[in-house]
């Protein structure tokens, strides 16, 4: 049974979709666990709208749409940061960067023609037919972001935890927030060709969030929360050919399912030690 | 300033000044903030703010810390004035309500420590032995051995604050500036609090600058006090604190004169 499951991964689609799905797992994980905590994972979803306004023009140029996507993404992340220094409240700067990218995309699209296969497969994602030219891109991307977020680990940890006091440390901030967007609006759009636009904030947030219930230390974290969203991928991907599913909200699935395992956990962890003291109960390593 | 004239020369700050605040005013919104304060803090020396709520001791702190510009004046940190102050590792800040952080957040006492050597060691390079040694060192010094593992969020109020206390003494800053430390900590953390602060005087030669709501505790502990009300009601030791007058005018309402600086405090009770 075990051998059966593990026999589509000879078929080249399945070997590109692995591929390309646990990198941008690996990527997805570390990031999430830092806009979780940052409590801008909203910033997923507004970048990934945004990014649809690229795929349209992209396509309606006949020009590369996921490099014209990540563009646009990177210039709506830098648009969302400058609003936000224009103190425009968080969510409303969120808000009108993704209006603008959307309804830009909304536009053209209907411009040249409507909603067609390839625009579709951008919104519910394409990850089964994701070519080795798509998982180089991906590979070499990602591991550019990965290289960058563990140089920077402790300075986008310190940012996270105490923003002011990193600001006093004399820190750039700044700069080292929109790194951090930018970071973000990559590995959105990356990760949008495995489950979509409107699945990938879910991606990014939730292995995440059910990383955070282990309560297992910020290293311990981003670990688990790779690990999570990794095995979502692969069992997401086996799962979705033998049930003939969109691979993508199968994989998203998986990951709300890994969420409500680590919360039913959390809260028995908490049950069990209601007698202790309230300090030691979470945290008994 | 007046104030100081009723205590001369022996307790005016002595050696080198740390921070010197000079005519500083501030406006938010058109309402005025804070109105001429003048006030000056010396290497080595523990300042304890209080006044009342409003009174615009966080955004003194702020101020001196070059997170906001003041309206009008000047601030000096180590003798360079702050806008142009570079040498940011040797300020350590703990905001207000600083305990009352996120109680999900992962990060176990060890690693929260070690966050107070990202700025010294600075942004693109990675820890050295050295940091982790630092910050062991203030893990120790703030009575935090053995919790190291433990999940900060997960810990009393009394011993995140002493967490926070760790990972900005791990920068090895010249000045620790802390908002209402001792809020929300129960009285036997706020006892180990002073104590710790008394170390970290003498053991590291320090300077403290913190806000506090407790006068009582405050004038036991402190080298000087300022009171802040909008304006600078009284700075000088802090025996006067047990001068009904004084808190009158601090907590009182009212326009707020120096004037009765001039008076000699109450010695009563010390
Ligand atoms: N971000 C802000 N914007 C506008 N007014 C503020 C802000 N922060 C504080 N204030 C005002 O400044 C005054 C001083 O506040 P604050 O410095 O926080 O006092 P304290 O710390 O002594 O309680 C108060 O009147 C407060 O309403
Ligand atoms: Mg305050």
């Amino acid at each position: 049974m075990a051998n059966d499951l593990l026999s589509i991964f000879q078929f080249g689609f399945m070997q590109r979709a692995l591929i390309a799905g646990l990198v941008i797992a690996t990527v997805c994980g570390v990031l999430g666990v830092f806009v979780v905590l940052r409590r801008t994972a909203p910033l997923g979803d507004a970048l990934a709208h945004v990014s649809f306004g690229g795929v349209a023009i992209g396509i309606a140029a006949g020009l590369f749409p996921i490099e014209m996507a990540i563009l646009i993404a990177v210039l709506g992340g830098i648009g969302i940061r400058v609003l936000q220094e224009r103190h425009l409240y968080g969510e409303l700067s969120l808000t009108v960067i993704q209006a603008a990218g959307l309804g830009g995309g909304v536009v053209v699209i209907s411009m040249v023609g409507g909603l067609n296969v390839e625009i579709l497969s951008f919104l519910f994602g394409q990850i089964l037919t994701v070519t080795w030219s798509d998982v180089a891109l991906i590979v070499v991307l990602l591991a550019a972001t990965i290289l960058v977020l563990a140089v920077l680990y402790k300075e986008f940890f310190l940012l996270t935890f105490d923003p002011e006091g990193a600001r006093v440390s004399g820190l750039p901030v700044r700069a080292l927030d929109t790194g951090f967007t930018v970071l973000t609006a990559i590995t959105i759009v990356l990760a949008m060709q495995v489950v979509g636009v409107l699945l990938v904030s879910a991606l990014l947030a939730v292995p995440a969030a059910a990383a955070l219930q282990l309560r297992v230390g910020l290293k311990g974290t981003l670990l688990a929360s790779v690990f999570i969203g990794m095995l979502s991928v692969a069992a997401g991907l086996v799962l979705a050919v033998f049930l003939n599913a969109a691979a993508g909200g199968t994989i998203v699935l998986l990951c709300l399912a890994a969420l409500f395992i680590s919360l039913l956990m959390a809260g028995r962890s908490k049950q069990g030690e209601s007698g202790a003291r309230p300090s030691l109960a979470v945290d008994d390593r | 300033m007046t104030t100081t004239s009723a205590f001369p020369a022996a307790n005016r700050p002595v050696g080198q000044v740390i921070v010197r605040a000079s005519h500083v005013e501030l406006y938010r919104d058109g309402q005025e903030v804070l109105r001429d304060v003048d006030l000056e803090v010396a290497k080595g020396e523990i300042l304890g703010i209080v006044g009342p709520n409003g009174g615009g001791k966080t955004s003194l702190l702020r101020l001196i810390l070059g997170l906001d510009r003041p309206s009008s004046g000047e601030i000096e940190l180590f003798g360079e004035p702050v806008s142009r102050f570079r040498e940011w590792h040797r300020v350590g800040y703990i905001p207000q309500h600083a305990v009352a952080f996120d109680p999900n957040f992962p990060a176990t006492v060890r690693e929260t420590v070690l966050l107070g050597r990202v700025a010294p060691r600075g942004v693109f390079h990675w820890f050295r032995p050295e940091d982790f040694a630092v910050a062991r060192s203030a893990t120790e010094l703030c009575g935090l051995s053995g919790l190291e593992g433990r999940r900060v969020g997960a810990l009393s109020g009394g011993e995140k604050q002493r967490v926070f206390i760790a990972k900005a003494i791990a920068s090895r800053p010249d000045l620790l500036v802390m908002d209402e430390p001792t809020a929300g900590v129960d009285p036997e953390s706020e006892r180990r609090f002073y104590d710790l602060l008394g170390r970290l005087k003498d053991e590291l030669g320090l300077t403290v600058i913190f806000v506090s709501h407790d006068l009582g505790v405050v004038s036991a502990r402190v080298d000087r006090v300022a009171c802040l009300n909008r304006t600078l009601v009284y700075e000088g030791p802090p025996r006067a604190l047990h001068d009904e007058a004084l808190l009158r005018t601090l907590y009182g309402g009212g326009t707020v004169t120096i004037a009765h600086s001039e008076e000699e405090p109450h010695t009563h009770g010390h």
